[in-house]
């Protein structure tokens, strides 16, 4: 099985018609209020013709905003409680940035660990991840600081890589990636040498590229020996407690579960939850968290401390959305540079 | 102006007049700023004043991170003074409590210019609430930064026009524009936390016992907590745009929060944040209220 093959812009249109009349649903970025979101497309026209990322992350497809987890009604004869419609048909995203389509393996350890998380993976079955490499990073993308690359594979099943305006570099990382290439045989064309060769310059190029960086190297440790200190007041100070970060990041994953109806019925979902609310841990009698400081302490410390410790990875792929999205100019990677600092100084003593 | 602005606060710490300053400094995206919080006279150096100083910081004086660490200064625009004199209004604040830096203003940038990385004032880059603005220098301040600024000459403004443009529609027409609006709302509450006068400690989303609101960030969810919000801000909204520009999925927020402050000048002939010596226009009640719209 060749891995690696080359498509024209012409065929990528006529890929993205194939897997429609297979009767997958195509999704992809498009242009829309000002945003750039992952849309149902009829066609490969619809795509935002130049994007660097979208602004929500494709977690909305895995983990969605809101989704019903069951329905319920209360008759005379009982409870009915009715499990939630089936969801349809496969998905394509298409045009996945490689640090989202990295967010996937990650947190599949949490959906698919002692506790399978159905919905989540019955989404994440169904769904074909098309990556695209990117050529152009933003000022506040830093996706080599945790170890991926603006053109990593990993999370992705196939991974275009533009050569140029008309071509792409396609490799077939999974085996739902190799099986589109044994569907549609017509559509690729032979990759030589030179071919891989300028695959790996945009990679480089795109990396040198990013200029955000951030040694990870015992931010771990400083955790683990931190969790009461100064630091977090500090950092904290301007944090509103929204969950702009939160909503928009795709490895924050905490949902909360909420009956809506009245006493004759209705319908229970999972919905996102944020640790930046200050009611996230209320509980009847205490409130742990009862300062901004120690909410957004949590964040870090769930990114690149507890998630370090129960699967041995940052839950972080330096997508830069948080820094993005903050509207009072919060960084994660000055505060992850911060605690970078204290470490050294800590060294040197 | 931002060396006026330092040696001030300087001298505000140093004479120990105030513990804490809230200002703006520079954010670490190229163009940008942001809040700062300085206890130190020696930390002076880092406020700034620019046309990229666009948060209203008046939204931090009611948090726990600032009461209880001695008496505040604060960096304001006009349009920030006025969220203040609302909270002075609603006994959030006495007007001592606060020494008030003062900000002459030309008016700040756009969320698009500031994004595009267009950070020079101009007509096209300004955000729109400043087209409108009546308050370029502050109507109160302990000091000043800068000159006293003239009121803006009338000119083109931006929100009559789209309200007007949307009310001529039919209600489908308009109930379509709101349902595609809402429906992009993902319920992260950066409208609220970003707003000076969204200061409620428990907000209604989160009362569970009943639960009156369905948290679900779908449209009916979404609906109900948009107008909810707007409901509560009707004459007291003074237009500073903060939930507008914090929103991550645009939704034209001001746009509702527009119509609410017409509609109440037009009733009672109330503008918030103006004068905090009178009576809240729906915290009062007076015999000569029109009544014609109670129907």
């Amino acid at each position: 099985m060749v891995k690696e093959r080359i498509l024209s812009r012409a065929n990528r249109d006529r890929l993205l018609d194939r897997l429609r009349e297979e009767g997958l649903r195509v999704f992809g970025p498009r242009l829309t209020d000002g945003l750039v979101l992952f849309l149902e497309i009829q066609s490969a026209s619809e795509l935002a013709p130049d994007y660097r990322n979208s602004t929500r992350s494709i977690k909305d497809f895995f983990l969605p905003p809101q989704e019903p987890l069951l329905r319920y009604g209360v008759r005379k004869e009982g409870v009915e409680v009715q499990p939630p419609a089936g969801e349809e048909a496969g998905t394509v995203l298409f045009g996945v940035r490689p640090c989202d389509a990295a967010y996937l393996p990650i947190i599949d350890r949490v959906f698919s660990g002692e506790e399978k998380d159905q919905l989540y993976l019955s989404r994440r079955e169904k769904t074909l991840i098309i990556g695209l490499s990117c050529e152009t990073p933003e000022d506040t993308c830093f996706c080599t600081s945790l170890g991926y690359s603006p053109g990593g594979s990993q999370g992705c099943d196939l991974l275009l890589t533009p050569l140029g305006e008309d071509r792409f570099f396609v490799e077939f990382i999974s085996e739902r990636g190799e099986q589109v290439a044994v569907r549609f045989p017509e559509l690729w064309q032979d990759a030589s040498a030179s071919d891989r060769e300028r695959r790996r310059g945009v990679e480089a190029e795109a990396k040198a590229s990013i200029q955000r960086r951030v040694d990870m190297k015992g931010i771990k440790e400083w955790l683990d020996g931190h969790f009461d200190d100064p630091l977090w007041e500090e950092i904290s100070r301007r944090c509103l407690g929204c969950a702009a970060c939160y909503y928009l990041c795709p490895t924050c994953h905490c949902f909360d579960i909420v009956d809506e109806g009245d006493m004759w019925g209705g319908t229970r979902r999972r919905i996102w939850d944020s640790c930046s609310f200050g009611h996230f841990t209320q509980m009847p009698a205490h409130q742990p968290r009862e300062t901004q400081a120690r909410r957004y302490r949590q964040r870090i410390m769930h990114k690149f401390k507890y998630y370090v410790d129960r699967f041995g990875i940052f839950a972080c792929v330096g997508c830069g959305r948080c820094l993005k999205a903050c509207p009072v100019g919060i960084d994660l990677t000055e505060i992850l540079g911060i605690i970078r600092d204290r470490l050294s100084a800590a060294e040197r003593k | 102006m931002s060396q006026e602005l330092q040696e001030k606060a300087k001298e505000l710490l140093e004479k120990g007049e105030v513990e804490q300053i809230i200002g703006y400094g520079p954010g670490t995206r190229p163009g940008t700023a942001r809040p700062v919080f300085l206890t130190l006279p020696e930390e002076s150096p880092c406020l700034i004043w620019t046309p990229a100083c666009v948060h209203n910081l008046v939204v931090y004086l009611t948090r726990k991170e600032t009461r209880g660490r001695g008496k505040v200064a604060i960096t304001a625009k006009g349009c920030d003074v006025r969220a203040l004199f609302v909270l002075i209004q609603e006994k959030q604040l006495r007007r001592e409590d606060v020494y008030v830096i003062g900000l002459s203003c030309q008016g700040v940038l756009s969320k698009e210019a500031l994004a595009g990385g267009r950070w020079e004032l101009s007509e096209e880059t300004m955000a729109d609430k400043c087209k409108i603005c009546q308050v370029r220098t502050p109507l109160e301040y302990d000091f000043l930064v800068g000159e006293k600024v003239e009121p803006r000459p009338a000119g083109v403004d931006p929100y009559a026009a789209r309200i007007e443009e949307l009310e001529s529609r039919s209600s489908e027409e308009r109930w379509e524009f709101w349902r595609r609006e809402l429906s992009r709302c993902i319920k992260c509450y950066a409208c609220r936390q970003a707003c000076p006068l969204c200061y409620c400690r428990r907000c209604i989303t989160e009362k569970s016992v009943p639960q009156w609101i369905d948290k679900s960030a779908h449209l009916r969810g979404n609906l109900a907590w948009n107008l909810i919000r707007a409901f509560h801000l009707a004459g007291r909204c003074v237009g500073c745009g903060e939930c507008e520009r914090a929103c991550p999925v645009n939704i034209p927020l001001m746009l509702l929060n527009q119509k609410m402050s017409r509609e109440v000048a037009a009733q009672f002939g109330y503008v918030a944040g103006m004068d905090y010596t009178v009576e809240p226009a729906l915290a009062s009640f007076d015999p000569q209220d029109r009544q014609d719209f109670i129907h």
